[in-house]
């Protein structure tokens, strides 16, 4: 268990990647971003890891963070 | 212990690199398109050809013949449906969707798009201004802002899906030197639009009073790569959802008054093929919004007085221009914006940190399919004499991934209409329009000088 803990707490880093108010889904973000679909695409490349910050209400990259990162369970 | 971190480490890699391969839309339009065009060559090479598959409607003149034209080859059009319908079928329920839902959506797809590629062939099509992809516009836009379009369709209308698949298909019918020879032209065509662009609705926007975020996000909507270009700067900068949401909102609009407005304007001062097709690269804001355009306008080439160039030159200059010239760059947009945001710009609260491999991350893989087609063609055709080339290669390689690429082309263009519904568009505004409109003002008249003064000798050329 204490093996896991550690290799846990080694691989995930403290971004929004990892944070629970992180929504990277292709499907949430082109449901919430209207007209993407039209002439664009939540799967893209272009969009590479980005993703919805619920807490800020921002659009930005997984790799950001802040002080109200709260781990993804 | 360390050792337990690298094997981790490794598989979220691994994991992540499979990710990338089997949950973005470029990588199954390369899978896709460079698919076939290997097993078309592959035919080819073995003394067959993929024709029989790739089916297209021939001219028709009376509408009895166009329906003796689809019985006659319904076997083929079935054949081909359960080909279409098994690649991205496969794409799509890799992507997530179900594939119950894609397949009847589909279906709907393929017969209309049928149906419009038929009236294409029609020979008054022309005379009646009934271009298959402002046909299949309009009729998508009717529907969805009309009826309406029930939510299940989605999986169906994969706009950049088929759009990128489309793109790759084309590299098969441009050859890479090509490429090499009118790349480095339309590249710099574009990079003087795409930066003077950029700077006035920049510019514009931050004497409205508009934050700096959504500034930039406006700026490369309109100047890059239309919503590819808003969405990559917006995560970037780290903007808010709805700043996002309104560049996106504009570049629509814009670019569905684009589609219809260029090749009007250009129909009128009877611009040929190629050169028209340079114009659309440069003044579009999406790669789906302007193969449109610059389709329809191929569409006018032998059939409108005065229109000089072969047909397909229009799209062939709009994919260099667009593709090359613009769609290329957008990592590094991104990539230098991240940086003017986190060293220059108000903070929000949140650090970002710009990596360099942003770059490549953004990058729009696809681009690399269309490449690739382009290369593999261009080597099966060098073992080739010009007459042989003519005979062997055009019919049984080019053209039936020409025909493949269409019907790709057709499905998009049905399926942009389809999913734009303007009642959820998000303006934000006066502002951000008005910023936004002085780029799309300046981008239309820059546009049509490098395009038709500065390079017009390139660009005629070309399209011969």
């Amino acid at each position: 268990m204490k093996l896991h803990a550690a290799v846990s707490a080694a691989v995930v880093e403290p971004s929004c990647g990892s944070c629970r108010y992180f929504c990277e889904s292709p499907h949430e973000i082109e449901s919430q971003m209207p007209g993407m679909r039209s002439l664009g695409s939540g799967y893209a490349a272009v969009r590479a890891a980005d993703g919805i910050c619920r807490r800020h209400d921002r659009y930005l990259g997984a790799a950001s963070s802040c002080a109200d990162y709260e781990r993804c369970l | 212990m360390t050792e337990a971190v690298d094997i981790q480490v490794g598989a979220a890699k691994r994991e992540s690199l499979w990710t990338e391969f089997t949950r973005k839309d470029d990588w199954w339009a390369i899978w896709i398109g460079l698919g076939l065009v290997v097993v078309a060559a592959g035919l080819v090479l073995s003394g067959s050809s993929l024709k029989w598959l790739a089916v297209a409607p021939q001219k028709w003149s009376h509408w009895p013949d166009a329906v003796a034209q689809v019985r006659t080859h319904a076997a083929q059009y079935l054949a081909l449906f359960v080909l279409w319908a098994t690649l991205f079928g496969i794409g799509v329920s890799a992507l997530g969707f179900r594939l119950s839902r894609f397949l009847p959506a589909f279906a709907v797809v393929y017969v209309v798009s049928l149906g419009l590629y038929l009236l294409g062939q029609w020979d008054q099509a022309s005379h009646y201004n009934l271009e298959p992809p402002l046909v299949a516009l309009v009729l998508g836009l009717l529907i969805a802002n009309t009826v309406g379009v029930p939510k299940w369709t989605d999986a169906g209308l994969r706009v950049e899906l088929y759009i990128k698949t489309g793109i790759v298909l084309l590299g098969a019918s441009l050859p890479l030197t090509l490429i090499a020879w009118a790349g480095p032209v339309a590249i710099v065509q574009a990079a003087i639009v795409s930066l003077v662009t950029f700077g006035v609705i920049y510019f514009t926007a931050i004497r409205l009073g508009l934050d700096r975020r959504l500034a930039a996000t406006l700026g490369t909507g309109g100047a890059v790569c239309g919503v590819s270009g808003a969405i990559a700067t917006a995560g970037a900068v780290g903007a808010r959802k709805e700043q996002a949401s309104i560049a996106i909102s504009l570049v629509i609009f814009w670019a569905i008054v684009a589609i219809f407005v260029l090749p009007l304007l250009a129909r009128a001062l009877q611009l040929p093929t190629g050169v028209a097709g340079a114009w659309i690269g440069t003044s579009e804001f999406a790669d789906a919004a302007g193969l449109a355009a610059a389709q329809a306008y191929g569409g006018y080439a032998g059939h409108v007085a005065g229109i000089t160039g072969s047909p397909d030159a229009a799209v062939n200059a709009f994919t260099l221009m667009k593709v090359i010239g613009r769609d290329l760059w957008i990592g590094v947009w991104a990539f230098v914006l991240s940086i003017v945001a986190t060293t220059r710009w108000q903070t929000t609260g949140i650090q970002s940190k710009p990596n360099v491999a942003e770059i490549w991350r953004r990058f729009p893989k696809f681009v690399l399919g269309f490449l690739i087609a382009s290369a593999i063609v261009t080597v099966i055709s060098s073992g080739y004499s010009y007459a042989d080339y003519k005979k062997i290669v055009q019919p049984s390689l080019v053209a039936p991934l020409q025909a493949l690429r269409v019907w790709a082309f057709t499905f998009t263009f049905l399926a942009i209409g389809l999913t734009t519904r303007f009642r959820e568009f998000i303006t934000g505004g006066a502002k951000p329009f008005y910023a936004f409109t002085a780029g799309v003002a300046v981008n239309l008249i820059l546009g049509f000088v490098l395009s038709t003064q500065v390079f017009v000798g390139f660009w005629t050329r070309f399209g011969q």
